[in-house]
């Protein structure tokens, strides 16, 4: 090479210098970001031990302390649920593997701390503050197993009618991503991909509760036992908070003809409505319906943290009584409202029921609860009403708790029926 | 079967000759008052059978000295101790033992030879009577036709066509019937008669039974409040139901014991609608995700006990919490 070659290919790796040093401030380009981090990021596979290969996938990032990864706790669930069935392993950007152990858990915002076996990467800084709204994020991750990924995107503020902070991210997150850091331009973390509701609307865990988690971890690897204590705990609080913010308001109501029922009862539980005549059957159906969208994912069977009711006003006008209510017991057996779970994580549903006068409102109630096997002191359950009001009208409503304490799951389901009234004459109704 | 007098003269050992067939059933009888008389197919001899197996002058009876004596003549096919090798050719005539000859048997009863008591004709008095009237069958099978429609109009939420109606309860009706003429040929193969339309308006009436109890016992569980028990309340019904009818089918089939036929009956029962019902009730100890519901829901007027506040409602809950720890412990 002659020098002035030389000189020339000096000039431009300086302007290469410059112009990089002026994008940190500026406007950064998506392949310098994915240059400058994409060492910190690792995919995370959880290998079944029998069959010794990946049973699922996510992504992970380095941060805090030395060989740190924080990654989804939908990502690594099966470690705390099944640990002789499942282990976790890493695989970084430069094809090294290794054992990972975990560390601790943030259940509720769906956040886990893994240690690596020894590697050790520069970690990742967490960003300090949220970004204005419409700044360019970076998202990065190992979409279906295809190799590490950079999306470019837009960050658009914090869900409003969230119960836990989320962040809007407009990209194309997509599964093999979670657990993946999104990043400013700086290369600080703003938010861990975790969901996506297609087309480019994807969601983040806040960076807050990744600093949050670093800063009460210990780095000691953690036992089945300890993880399901703290996953508990977590849950316990949780639906404290949940029950909390709920009853700190007066229930709102909603009215279905005679009847007066509990409406969306906080800005997080989002409900609509509908109505439809079922002409074959003879069956007029108007329904509302409510719930709340921050499941929290336990294992693949086994989502808490859910509130979900329904109130159906059923009516007919040709079925006589036998017949309209034999539609009705039809309708209760096998309820739309349903919870997941399976044999290792809870028990079966106890069931009572009992004619229930509320307010001069009558009616047959069936009340179901069920108890978590490993999370001792979590219980689910299911109310299912039906009014006894008419022979050719009747509300049937049902709803279902998920992840809350004995008592507070009783209180709710009071709380919740206490809001019934019947108003046959229509007196106390607006016009 | 038949009873007549065969003989020239009353001997000191008179008695009855008794023909049977194969399988042990007394086709005729004839007394026998001394003297000899012939048994073959022809139509000469004093008794006549109709086997082809046996010859038309098969055997002799005679009284011979004080002793009553059978004599072979030579047959084709001989004449036999039913539990014998020898062939018989001339033997004194044994009392009460069974004598083959061609496919038919014989025996000789001594005028003495006790027999059983009288037994009394349940199947002609009361229920059992009214059973066999002439107006019992479009009776019982009209109830049971009305029974399978009432059934399928309160099940379907659909106004029915008479059409889709008769289509739903066919298959139904279809079993009814099969079950009556089972029973029919349990009775012509046991007691040589058929009684197809007793049995049949058994079997109706069953199904009108079973649908009462099967209608009648959720609605009293819902006016008390009971609907916990109600599914083992219904099984009981189904069960006593179902052991009354199989016990009237077997009054007419055969005149046993009536405790065996009880019992017999209860066990078939049992089996029959106990067992599946059983491991209906018991699968609910399976795991579900779900709650196992049996809701009961009929109409307001139904209802005759008052209902609990909420707050009473919910204080029995602590005992969903007793047996969810219970589970656990198991």
């Amino acid at each position: 090479m002659n020098s002035f070659m030389q000189r020339m290919i000096r000039v431009a790796g300086l302007l290469l210098l410059f112009g990089s040093e002026t994008t940190w401030g500026q406007q950064a380009d998506t392949a310098e970001v994915y240059a400058n981090w994409r060492d910190r990021i690792a995919q995370i596979q959880v290998i079944d031990r029998q069959a010794d290969t990946k049973a699922g996938l996510g992504s992970g990032f380095f941060t805090g302390q030395a060989g740190w990864v924080v990654t989804n706790y939908h990502v690594i669930a099966e470690l705390v649920n099944e640990p002789g069935r499942y282990r976790a392993r890493y695989l970084s950007d430069s094809d090294i593997k290794g054992d990972l152990e975990l560390l601790a858990v943030d259940a509720v915002h769906d956040l886990a701390l893994l240690r690596t076996d020894g590697l050790e990467q520069r970690p990742l800084e967490l960003a300090a503050d949220s970004p204005p709204k419409g700044t360019r994020l970076w998202s990065l991750g190992y979409p279906y197993d295809i190799g590490l990924t950079i999306v470019e995107g837009t960050y658009n503020g914090q869900l409003q009618k969230s119960l836990y902070d989320k962040l809007h991210f407009t990209g194309s997150i997509n599964p093999g991503m979670s657990g993946g850091p999104t990043l400013n331009s700086k290369g600080e973390v703003v938010g861990v991909n975790v969901s996506t509701a297609g087309n480019q609307v994807s969601f983040l865990v806040p960076v807050q509760h990744v600093a949050a988690l670093l800063e009460r971890a210990e780095n000691k690897a953690a036992n089945e036992e300890q993880l399901n204590r703290e996953v508990a705990h977590q849950l316990l609080e949780n639906q404290q908070y949940i029950l909390d913010r709920l009853f700190a308001e007066e229930v709102p109501l909603t009215r279905l003809n005679e009847f007066s029922v509990p409406a969306g009862l906080a800005p997080f539980i989002n409900c609509w409505g509908n109505s439809q005549e079922e002409q074959e059957n003879d069956l007029a159906l108007v329904y509302y319906r409510c719930q709340t969208n921050d499941d929290i994912f336990l294992s693949g069977a086994l989502t808490t943290g859910i509130i979900q009711y329904q109130h159906d006003l059923v009516s007919t006008k040709g079925l006589g009584a036998l017949r309209f209510f034999r539609q009705l017991e039809k309708r209760s057996i096998y309820p739309q409202l349903r919870l997941n779970g399976d044999e290792r994580s809870v028990s079966n549903y106890e069931c009572q029921d009992g004619f229930v006068d509320q307010d001069k409102l009558p009616l047959k109630v069936t009340y179901c609860v069920r108890a978590y096997k490993k999370l001792t002191g979590l219980y689910d359950g299911f109310l299912n009403i039906t009014s006894l009001t008419g022979n050719r009208e009747a509300l049937q409503s049902s709803m279902v708790l998920a992840g809350f304490s004995w008592e507070n799951l009783n209180l709710f389901a009071k709380y919740f029926l206490k809001a019934y009234s019947w108003d046959p004459t229509g007196e106390n109704r607006d016009e | 079967m038949s009873e007549a007098t065969v003989g020239s003269k009353t001997d000191s050992r008179s008695g009855v000759v008794e023909i049977l067939n194969r399988s042990g059933q007394v086709l005729q009888r004839f007394m026998y008052g001394g003297g000899r008389i012939s048994i073959g197919r022809a139509y000469d001899n004093d008794i006549i059978i109709g086997d082809a197996y046996v010859c038309p002058h098969h055997l002799r009876i005679s009284s011979e000295g004080g002793k009553i004596v059978l004599e072979d003549l030579d047959s084709v096919n001989g004449t036999w101790h039913r539990k014998g090798r020898d062939r018989l050719q001339k033997t004194e005539l044994p009392e009460d033992e069974l004598l083959q000859f061609g496919h038919s048997q014989l025996r000789f009863r001594s005028l003495g030879t006790s027999v059983d008591p009288t037994r009394k004709d349940t199947a002609r008095r009361g229920l059992f009577d009214m059973l066999g009237r002439t107006w019992m069958l479009p009776l019982a099978v009209g109830s049971c036709v009305l029974t399978l429609a009432l059934g399928n109009i309160l099940d379907n939420p659909r106004e029915l066509s008479p059409g889709a109606l008769a289509t739903q309860i066919d298959y139904p009706l279809l079993g009814v019937m099969l079950w009556a003429g089972f029973w029919s040929l349990i009775n012509r193969l046991i007691a040589h008669r058929a009684n197809f339309k007793i049995h049949l308006s058994i079997a109706s009436l069953a199904v009108v039974a079973l649908f009462i109890n099967g209608q009648g016992i959720p609605l009293i569980g819902f006016a008390f409040g009971w609907s916990e028990s109600v599914a083992w309340i219904k099984t009981l019904g189904q069960i006593l139901v179902t052991g009354t009818a199989l016990i009237i089918h077997m009054k007419f089939v055969a005149h046993g014991r009536t405790w065996v036929q009880a019992l017999g009956a209860g066990v078939f029962a049992l089996i029959m609608m106990g067992i599946p019902q059983y491991e209906q009730l018991s699968q609910r100890s399976e795991f579900s995700s779900l709650p196992k519901l049996t809701p009961l829901l009929k109409p307001p007027a139904v209802r005759l006990v008052n209902g609990v506040s909420v707050e009473d409602f919910f204080s029995r809950a602590d005992t969903l919490r007793q047996k969810l720890e219970k589970d656990a412990q198991e």
